[in-house]
């Protein structure tokens, strides 16, 4: 009798000390995605939404975490809260796609729903914002169509900026949590930025550090990227993927210099003269 | 590397886009008394979230690299109509089918083409338009890639 006593009172106590563990560690979680600007519920009552000032001091930057296989892009296939049906290309095309992925519930998205509604905002390097939700199994559409401000708007996809319902996208691109901000080069076809961000400053600043790490750089495709220069300048023919023979002579041209020692942005690039030490022909 | 692509469906239209292409299947709310009928919207230019059924605020998008194509659905009396019964099938497009006189709205450089068919008892429209005449026979091989995709489900009540 004493012995089932002692026993039940030390699986007891274990089970206690589990739990405690595991509050604690649950504790953190959410303490941690917290001061990410994260809130992983649903709205509370008596809370607020928080609109995301768009022109608000930049927080600090966060890290762009890393993906296994930046390539591994796919389309936007999904519905819209409409029920059309859309794919939206996101790789071989010349512009650049800003994925927001965003949720109805979480408190953060809705300054990002508010922020768009009345149009997309300016993206650096004029890359296409889209918006993707999960699919109808997990969010309402007529919900998703009131935070979009496409209520009361036709069927042909009219709105600021397209919506797309897909989990498939959203597993796809293993989304950890929402809001979560995906920058995919179109030209490259590729992922060369991504990150969680509280507002559009933030956003803006990830997509400003992709262009900075030079993780637009086009994949063998292409050799230029449209991240790099306004859309309107991208859709300019000079701009465009060129030729394989073209690429070709690019890169031996490329690495020629480079054997040289010259890199880009080198003065000897742009020589403000012409210097020949020559017979002056 | 790019997965493979994926079918998009709906209303009884299925088209699997290449590589680069878009696509949107919708549906205009039907005013009082009117009733609508499916669209399909492919473009190898990013579809903008206001266009016209035939493609205004795409076509002037388009490059000279570009291709826009449209199916249009009518009503089930169409289906038997002269006009719409001549072809039985989503038809392939030729070079020289594509002329600069048939776009809606004359686009310098542009060239469009129109066919009427039916298939699976219902009647459409395709509209095309490619971005430059001069590379035709490029372009229609483009637009012949996603048409060869398409597929139409018969006996579907589309109407709205």
């Amino acid at each position: 009798m004493t012995a089932l006593v002692v026993g039940l009172t030390v699986a007891v106590a274990l089970i206690g000390v589990l739990v405690a563990g595991l509050l604690r560690a649950n504790a953190e979680v959410i303490r941690a995605l917290y001061q990410m600007g994260v809130e992983l519920g649903p709205d509370t009552p008596g809370s607020r939404p928080t609109a995301v000032a768009l022109t608000s001091p930049a927080a600090a930057p966060r890290p762009t975490p890393g993906r296994p296989d930046a390539g591994n892009v796919i389309d936007l296939v999904g519905l819209t809260p409409h029920g059309d049906a859309v794919s939206l290309a996101v790789s071989d095309v010349r512009h650049d796609t800003l994925v927001a992925f965003l949720t109805s519930g979480c408190q953060t998205c809705r300054g990002f729903w508010e922020a768009f509604r009345d149009g997309p905002p300016d993206v650096p390097g004029g890359a296409r914002l889209v918006v993707v939700t999960r699919g109808s199994e997990a969010e309402s559409p007529g919900t998703i169509a009131g935070l979009a401000g496409l209520a009361g708007l036709g069927g042909s996809g009219d709105g600021a900026v397209p919506v797309v319902m897909s989990s498939e996208a959203w597993e796809h691109y293993d989304i950890p949590y929402a809001p979560y901000f995906v920058y995919i080069s179109g030209v490259a076809g590729r992922v060369v930025g991504e990150g969680v961000a509280a507002g559009w400053e933030e956003v803006r600043t990830l997509v400003a550090n992709a262009v900075a790490d030079g993780t637009t750089t086009p994949g063998p495709s292409a050799t230029s990227s449209s991240s790099e220069v306004p859309t309107a300048v991208a859709n300019d023919p000079a701009f465009r993927p060129r030729s394989r023979a073209d690429q070709v002579r690019d890169n031996a041209v490329d690495l020629a210099l480079q054997e040289a020692g010259i890199r880009p942005g080198d003065p000897r690039l742009h020589p403000t003269s012409i210097d020949g030490g020559g017979d002056g022909r | 590397m790019t997965t493979s692509r994926a079918p998009v469906a709906a209303m009884g239209l299925a088209v699997t886009p290449p590589s680069g292409w878009e696509v949107a299947i919708y549906r205009r709310s039907p005013e009082a008394g009117a009733q609508t009928y499916p669209v399909l919207h492919a473009a190898t230019v990013a579809l903008p979230p206001s266009r016209g059924d035939y493609g205004s605020g795409v076509v002037e998008l388009l490059g000279s690299d570009d291709v826009f194509v449209a199916l249009l659905e009518f009503g089930p009396q169409a289906a038997k109509s002269p006009l719409f019964s001549s072809l039985r099938a989503v038809p392939g497009i030729t070079p020289d089918a594509y002329r600069p006189r048939q776009l809606q709205r004359t686009i310098q450089g542009q060239a469009g083409v129109q066919r009427f068919f039916t298939t699976g008892g219902r009647a459409f429209c395709l509209y095309s338009v490619i971005g430059a005449l001069t590379k035709r026979v490029v372009l229609t091989a483009q637009a012949n890639a996603i048409l060869g995709s398409i597929r139409v489900q018969a006996g579907v009540e589309a109407g709205t």
